[in-house]
């Protein structure tokens, strides 16, 4: 009796230790499933990390808190201002990352406003609903944008020897858009620029906004290239070199 | 056998309870970013763990496909290291031999082109990610091989292609189970048009806010190898870079910006690093723009300071840079002398694209590991 006592200690020892044992190791396996998860393709706006895509809600608030503000509309005025981006983003506070809450929700918006070439960087806080920082930018530091090119476009169509040029399919071409699905055939007729600066400082593009037009038909392109000179309204073909 | 039993019985349980207790001394740190844009890799993919990437990206247009909050952890039993706080590309500058045009490509909001299976196959460890991104998680090939011993690594690579009108510049980020990062640029489709034999440079220029253990105390030395010419010895050397400025790459100098956190060492107690080396594919470009005059450059922390074009006022009047926190930043290049190759002119139309042309650099870790990783 005084041994199967004895044995029935250590087999509840065992049994609780084994149980605790495998308790942990569960707890543990649970924990690096977690971690393994594949992603969610949903999350709740309040789990949003910070530099999470922005949800069209989150966009169009941003822009609307950026706009509205008394110094942005100080700064551009209130003529046609054009949205740029609006790109989430994390600031560094304090000495470490473990401090900062990686839920916050700034954006990064950037206005410009053509007449004049004026642009702001405006940092929008989105709890706060406040804009948080703004800074002027020249010409030079403001990305160009669809609305550039579609500009850039309609110069380039006005101009009589790049309707020559391009000949009676000139106005068929549309400007590059969103970026295509994966397979889709591109559109047939497509312009696309891409933004050039001079060297020369007796060049006006060595200050001037340009854009250099390219056309593409299908998936080539036609060997000629338009440069725009958005700030002077100027136009010219470049036909290169052969080889 | 009932004894032998209740041995393994027991060892098993406490291995289990030591693994458990590891595993909850050291949880993964918070992001942020979730879903898709998480990215939480242990290597090898197989088996226990041995090393561990856990970082966000997030897609921008114009700079592409960014990197932000890069830890990196050495075992399971060690801490998480902060590694990046923001990795991009901040330009691509792209002049022509005649000297125009001169495009700075990062300069319009390009999107991204799309991604699909084809660029991205599950064969070959891809998934594709919303936002036109692929992972892929694969072999890397040989880590190291000592007789009939060997190891084969492994990476994860995010990669995206920047859709920039004629060009595609696929931006590639990987993420080695030995603690390697690489960036890479790779140029590809169409010849300029209008310029299609016409000889030019893709500079990319990488803006790398490298927070080795956080942002606070980093350092950077310019890790330079002297041959004691005329004679047969050599020497190493790490000057410490004190203010801000922009530096060549000499590549008989093997220059590398090491990064050090003067709280950071090894279990040897040796100071940790990680080191910024180029990757050039046959050389680098110099052009008449003041921001291409240097390959490296170190600049003090400022939000506001993002482009590389600007760098020569980033760095006028120089601030110090010594226990502080710091920026480096790189500038490749992808000489592209044109070639029959890249396509042909028919009827006024340039039908075929240039194959891609690569670029990038390395950040290396140095002393970061106690021992040789994945060595039994």
């Amino acid at each position: 009796m005084r041994r199967h006592g004895k044995w029935l200690v250590q087999w509840a020892m065992r049994t609780a230790f084994f149980s605790f044992g495998l308790g942990m190791m569960t707890s543990g396996a649970a924990g690096w499933a977690q971690r393994e998860q594949p992603s969610r393709p949903e999350v709740p706006a309040y789990e949003h990390g910070a530099l999470d895509p922005l949800t069209p809600e989150e966009h169009a608030a941003a822009e609307r808190i950026a706009r509205n503000d008394a110094k942005v509309k100080q700064l551009l005025g209130e003529g046609a201002v054009r949205l740029v981006s609006i790109t989430p983003v994390i600031i560094k506070r304090g000495d470490s990352p473990e401090k900062i809450d990686v839920h916050q929700r700034e954006m990064e918006v950037v206005l410009f406003r053509p007449q004049g070439e004026i642009g702001a960087r405006v940092l929008v806080n989105l709890r706060q609903n406040n804009v948080a920082n703004l800074q002027r930018l020249e010409s030079s530091q403001v990305p160009f944008t669809i609305d550039d090119l579609n500009d850039a476009f309609q110069l380039a169509l006005r101009d009589a020897e790049v309707e020559r040029t391009l000949g009676p399919e000139a106005k068929s071409f549309r400007v590059q858009a969103a970026t295509a699905e994966p397979g889709a055939a591109p559109l047939e007729n497509e312009v696309t620029g891409l933004p050039m600066r001079s060297s020369d400082p007796k060049d006006p593009c060595y200050k001037h906004r340009c854009l250099q037009l390219l056309f593409r038909r299908g998936n080539d392109y036609l060997s000629m290239a338009v440069s725009v000179d958005l700030t002077a309204k100027h136009v010219a073909v470049d036909r290169g070199q052969s080889k | 056998m009932t004894k032998r039993c209740t041995t393994t019985i027991t060892l098993f349980c406490v291995l289990g309870f030591l693994a458990a207790t590891a595993a909850a001394q050291v949880p993964p740190p918070s992001m942020p970013c979730s879903g898709a844009n998480l990215v939480d890799q242990k290597f090898p993919t197989s088996g226990p763990e041995i090393t561990h990437w856990r970082l966000c990206w997030q897609t921008v247009p114009g700079n592409g496909l960014l990197i932000h909050w890069a830890y990196f952890r050495t075992s399971p039993s060690k801490p998480w290291l902060f590694l990046l706080w923001d990795a991009r590309i901040s330009e691509i500058f792209v002049p022509y031999h005649t000297g125009s045009p001169r495009f700075y490509d990062v300069g319009y909001m390009f999107g991204l082109a799309p991604i699909g299976a084809k660029d991205c196959p599950a064969a070959a460890g891809g998934t594709v990610l919303a936002g036109n991104v692929c992972k892929e998680v694969h072999d890397r090939g040989l880590s190291w091989k000592a007789d009939s011993a060997v190891y084969r690594g492994e990476e994860v690579v995010l990669w995206s292609a920047l859709a920039a009108a004629n060009y595609n510049y696929v931006m590639e980020w990987t993420f080695r189970d030995d603690g390697i990062v690489m960036g890479r640029v790779g140029a590809t489709s169409h010849n300029f048009p209008g310029r299609e034999f016409e000889t030019h440079v893709h500079n990319p220029i990488w803006r790398l806010d490298v927070d080795l253990n956080g942002w606070p105390n980093d350092s950077v030395a310019l890790g330079t190898h002297t041959e004691n010419l005329p004679g047969p010895t050599a020497t190493d050397t790490e000057p410490l870079i004190a203010n801000e400025k922009g530096m060549l790459w000499n590549p008989r100098s093997f220059n590398s910006l090491d990064v050090s956190d003067k709280t950071l060492v090894n279990g040897k107690g040796h100071q940790s690093m990680y080191q910024l080396i180029p990757l050039p594919t046959g050389g680098l470009a110099q052009h008449q723009e003041p921001f291409t005059t240097n390959d490296f450059w170190v600049t003090l922390y400022n939000p506001t300071e993002m482009s590389a074009k600007d760098l020569g006022s980033y760095v006028s009047p120089p601030q110090p840079v010594s226990n502080a926190d710091v920026v480096l930043w790189y500038r490749g290049s992808v000489h592209h002398h044109p070639r029959d190759e890249d396509g042909e002119k028919v009827n006024n139309v340039w039908h075929g694209v240039a194959l891609i042309m690569w670029t990038g650099f390395m950040l290396k870790p140095h002393d970061l590991f106690d021992r040789t990783p994945f060595y039994p």
